[in-house]
């Protein structure tokens, strides 16, 4: 067995610096992020996708290619949450689809909206998701 | 059903890797530096191998869950096998310095540190269960594709991903390790979905970088460097930053972390022989 080393004291001293450094970054950090975490839990809103999207999966095949339509500006983060919460079924960002959903902000008479894009008003559901069909 | 989800997503792993490691590293010293290095760097080979033999076997023979758990088995049993029969019996390393004095205040700082990383890691987990952009919007998306139990597993690959949010923004090109693994979880369970994967793999990588780090450095220059080094990561904020938000940065430094070792450990004076990987 090898003898014990001692360290110069400098090293020693170093290394204690380093040590308390990073307690003190590891606690500090403990608290920002809880503190984060209770005011900006899940800021994609991934769970209140997963929840809105539900009903549309028990409806549109797990094979099918959905349209996408909405009357908030093209944002890739909704887009791809609502792509996340509708997978396996892969999302488009034109109605030409044969299944289209509808991500709305405002309410409005979707029958209406439908007859003008060539759509088939198929559910209305909660919070905004309509379900539509491309016109035969 | 948390307990099924987690037994399949970190044990097999875990096995097969250090099976591996054991097969083709030296019987490094310190003992206990070695098994840490060991078991740490095992648990992402053995993500790795489990991810790409799940890739195989969809791309050969379909999505069957059936012939994936032989091939799995099979793949253990072949591990258990070649290290039983070709495991590296040399001696690697000089005599270990005894572990003492204030090493053992190194030590406690670094399991403190420790526990509170995992103590942010779970309660960032339960507020943000998905994780951060990409660990959503590209492994996960690609994993849940994957996992799927029928034809539709393709879809991974289709190039309409990448127009949602801009060419290549959901990335195709990118290794399907995270996505095919979590992927072969998610299917073993009959759980798509499910954030417990994502969660527990995430971990996994963090808490094996950390190992990684500790064990390689403690082995290749003693304890005292392996720790503080440890301490120093655990203690730097973006390092936890990353682990809770599942991203992809872990497997990265993962990956770096043997090759550093690999040289450092070729050049290192005094040293007979390199790691054999």
């Amino acid at each position: 067995m090898a003898a014990r080393v001692r360290y110069p004291l400098r090293t020693v001293v170093a290394l204690s610096v380093s040590a308390i450094l990073s307690l003190y970054g590891a606690m500090q950090f403990y608290g920002e992020q809880r503190q984060q975490n209770q005011i900006q839990p899940d800021p994609y809103k991934l769970i209140d996708q997963e929840r809105r999207f539900a009903p549309v999966r028990e409806i549109v095949p797990a094979n099918a290619l959905v349209g996408y339509v909405s009357d908030l500006a093209t944002d890739p983060t909704l887009l791809l949450t609502a792509q996340y919460a509708l997978a396996p079924r892969l999302v488009v960002k034109s109605p030409t689809s044969d299944w289209v959903i509808g991500n709305f902000a405002r309410p409005q008479d979707f029958a209406a909206y439908a007859r003008a894009h060539g759509l088939t008003l198929v559910k209305e559901f909660p919070d905004g998701v309509i379900l539509f069909r491309k016109s035969k | 059903m948390m307990a099924l989800i987690l037994t399949v997503t970190i044990l097999p792993p875990i096995v097969i890797g250090l099976l591996i490691t054991r097969t083709f590293l030296p019987l490094n010293r310190p003992a206990a530096a070695a098994w840490l290095l060991n078991l740490s760097l095992g648990a992402g080979l053995g993500i790795g191998v489990l991810s790409l033999l799940f890739f195989l076997v969809r791309l050969l023979v379909g999505p069957s869950n059936l012939v994936y758990g032989i091939a799995e088995i099979l793949a253990i049993a072949a591990a258990t096998t070649g290290c039983w029969l070709f495991r590296d019996k040399a001696l690697s390393g000089a005599d270990p310095r005894p572990f003492g004095g204030w090493q053992w205040l190194l030590l406690g700082a670094t399991v403190v540190c420790l526990v509170l990383a995992e103590a942010q890691f779970l309660d960032s987990s339960a507020a943000s269960p998905y994780g951060n952009w990409d660990a959503w919007s590209i492994w996960n998306l690609r994993a849940k594709l994957l996992a799927q139990p029928d034809g539709s597993w393709k879809n991974a690959f289709s190039p309409l991903l990448n127009q949602l949010a801009g060419g290549g923004a959901t990335h195709g090109d990118y290794p399907l390790l995270l996505s095919g693994f979590i992927a072969r979880c998610w299917s073993l369970t009959g759980s798509i979905g499910d954030v417990t994967v994502p969660i527990a793999v995430a971990g996994l990588f963090a808490l094996a970088t950390v190992g990684l780090l500790i064990g390689g450095l403690a082995v290749l220059r003693g304890w005292t460097t392996g720790l503080t080094a440890g301490l120093i990561l655990l203690g730097t904020r973006d390092s936890c930053a990353i682990a809770i938000g599942n991203s992809q940065t872990y497997r990265w430094a993962f990956s770096i972390l043997p090759r550093l070792f690999c040289s450092s450990s070729s050049t290192h004076p005094g040293e007979q022989g390199g790691w054999r990987l």
